[in-house]
């Protein structure tokens, strides 16, 4: 067999086994590990490999940043600083149309500048603000939506764990991505929050909600001290660990570990944390953290097995002998990770797809960052479309008991939102400069 | 296995007991590691920025635990079934198609075991030779770090972490007998 062919087998392999069900890094590691051995005829080569990958790729300062920033967002989960912050926005947006809709949107988009685990804030806002919706009025698959689509902003607003994935396994600086996924960040926020005044305007009977007498009398009146009780604590850990890291104070990992230490404190000073829980807060972030490790030590494996192979440059030349341009491998690019995300999760999708199209794209000299963000929003488009949006999993595992809201409306309900990523997608590749601005 | 002696259900419940105990105690010194390197961390950034004092060997420190932080959790992540994958289809399976998933279910944890013992086939001769030559990080006369004793928690952690997947291999075993009790072995 010719390398071309070992490496486009092994990716097929490991698509068909992690879509039955085998876990993720034994699918990156064994096939790579078979194909490497296929390529070079022995097998010490794979083992060099395979060691190489589980301990020297390891050995690197900035690998610190997983367990630390995991351990971040899980403290945050537990200082319930997302219904202070929901309880704000809805405060300062009581009069706008469509206002709840907007003011999770908002809440989102700031928890999400604190936490980079986009799972957390799924869970944590359908208990939040989907009884707070349906309270007033909302239509229940509106509401549900409108926490799916917002959900995604943990992933794309700094920091978050899956830029960090990507950053180490391109090579490319943590604080670069993180950089370039505050521009779009925001710009998704708007757009989203665009979305829901319109909605709210045009299609009231969708949204639903509009008595906005009862919603006046319902709504307790806030101190502007409530406020800033409220507020300071997001500020402060915002500050501490965006400024921390964009002011050259504090590298990604020390950033990790302060921001960690300071959700530690918001959530002793609150009350909200006892010894055992803090002690399972840390078992959990040592499960996440080592899972998503062991995918990159898979993922760095891979990689080596692809270029091995040739099959990324092959590609590439006939990509380019093909003549469809930048434009049209991107949108090819766009299509497979939008297909990839109705089955597999980003994280898999991001270390499957990445290694294979960034030989493609390196000769057209984009910017790895913005790729980055790319692929990001790209592949979480399909965190919101069945059959296997998760979030929206999550967030009918976290409704439970309530039979009102069935899966199908939580998909239904999510549509226009993922349409919305869509076209911000369209636009963050037409105009690099949206991600690239500030970095 | 249908009519096992009390005394080998005995032992086999010691073993059990004392495998999990040895999961869950590197779990928890892997736990306990992650809330030191905050904190230690932290107390270098605030001597440096304060006291105008860094640590030598922080960031030596955090190189090598990562190793050591992840082969220590791992075992008790795949016992949590927290080891990523895309289950929705194995669920399908296992609800609509009980036998096939089961069987599945075993070829997949047997995979687990075999990649670790894979990585372990590398790691033993690297701790030798860590060992043997003794391998170290930092910088000499500052700070200095034996390497040797991460090789042995990736190797140790690569043992434990298949005899888990071989854990959760017998326990789907048991399931399909199980199942294939109930119905008789009529689903064949």
């Amino acid at each position: 067999m010719t390398g071309f062919e070992v490496g486009l087998l092994s990716v097929i392999a490991i698509l068909v086994l992690i879509y039955a069900g085998l876990y993720v890094p034994v699918a990156l590691g064994l096939v790579s590990f078979i194909s490497v051995w296929l390529l070079r005829g022995t097998l010490e080569a794979p083992i060099y490999l395979l060691t190489l990958a589980a301990s020297n790729s390891l050995e690197d300062y900035i690998f610190g940043v997983i367990p630390l920033f995991v351990l971040m967002g899980l403290l945050v989960s537990h200082c319930e600083l997302g219904r202070d912050i929901y309880e704000v926005a809805n405060h300062a947006l009581r009069r706008l149309k469509g206002g709840l809709g907007v003011a999770t949107v908002a809440a989102n988009a700031a928890f999400a500048a604190i936490t980079g685990v986009s799972i957390a804030s799924a869970a944590v806002f359908t208990r939040v603000s989907v009884p707070e919706m349906l309270r007033f009025g909302y239509q229940p698959r509106f509401a549900v939506g409108v926490v799916a689509g917002s959900s995604v902003l943990g992933m794309l607003i700094p920091p978050s764990v899956m830029l960090i994935i990507y950053a180490l396994i391109t090579e490319q600086s943590v604080a670069d991505l993180f950089t370039a996924g505050i521009v779009p960040g925001i710009l998704l926020s708007l757009a989203y929050a665009v979305a829901i005044v319109a909605m709210a305007h045009f299609m009231p009977g969708y949204v639903g909600g509009q008595d906005m007498a009862a919603r006046a009398e319902g709504q307790s009146k806030m101190t502007s001290r409530e406020i800033t009780y409220k507020t300071a604590p997001i500020v402060i850990l915002v500050l501490l660990v965006l400024g921390g890291i964009y002011g050259g104070f504090f590298t990604p990992t020390e950033a990790g570990a302060v921001g960690a230490l300071g959700a530690l404190i918001v959530a002793l000073l609150k009350r909200r944390l006892d010894r055992s829980a803090l002690w399972h807060v840390l078992v959990e972030t040592g499960h996440i953290a080592a899972s998503i490790l062991m995918l990159i030590v898979a993922a760095t494996m891979y990689s080596r097995m692809l270029a091995l192979s040739g099959l990324p440059n092959d590609l590439g030349e006939w990509i380019t002998q093909a003549e469809i341009g930048l434009y049209g491998i991107l949108a090819i690019y766009v299509v497979i990770l939008i297909l990839m995300g109705t089955i597999l999760d980003t994280t898999s999708i991001i270390l499957i797809m990445v290694p294979l199209f960034l030989p493609i794209m390196e000769p057209y000299g984009v910017s790895l960052v913005w790729f980055g963000i790319v692929t990001i929003v790209g592949a979480e488009i399909g965190l919101l479309t069945p059959p296997l949006g998760i979030a929206c999993y999550v967030i009918k595992a976290t409704l439970a008991d309530d039979d009102r809201i069935s899966l199908f409306d939580i998909f239904a309900g999510a549509f226009p939102f993922a349409v919305i990523m869509l076209i911000v997608l369209i636009l963050l590749i037409i105009f690099p400069g949206l991600s690239l601005v500030l970095v | 296995m249908s009519d096992p002696s009390g005394a080998f259900e005995a032992s086999g419940n010691s073993i059990r007991r004392a495998f999990l105990t040895l999961v869950a105690g590197l779990n928890s010194v892997g736990t306990a590691w992650i809330f030191a390197l905050m904190v230690l961390i932290n107390v270098d950034v605030l001597a440096r920025y304060f006291f105008n004092a860094p640590i030598q060997g922080v960031a030596e420190v955090i190189e090598l635990s990562i190793v050591g932080i992840v082969f220590l959790q791992i075992s008790d992540a795949v016992r949590v079934g927290r080891l990523t994958r895309s289950d929705g289809l194995y669920r399908q399976i296992l609800m609509r198609q009980p036998a096939v998933g089961h069987i599945l279910g075993v070829l997949f944890d047997l995979a687990g075991a075999a990649f670790f013992m894979l990585i372990l086939l590398g790691a033993i001769p690297r701790l030798i030779e860590a060992y043997e030559r003794g391998y170290f990080a930092g910088n000499e006369g500052l700070f200095v770090v034996q390497v040797w004793p991460i090789r042995l928690i990736l190797v140790v952690g690569c043992i434990v972490v298949a005899l888990q997947f071989l854990v959760l291999a017998w326990h789907n075993v048991k399931a399909l007998q199980a199942h294939s009790a109930n119905s008789g072995g009529a689903d064949s």
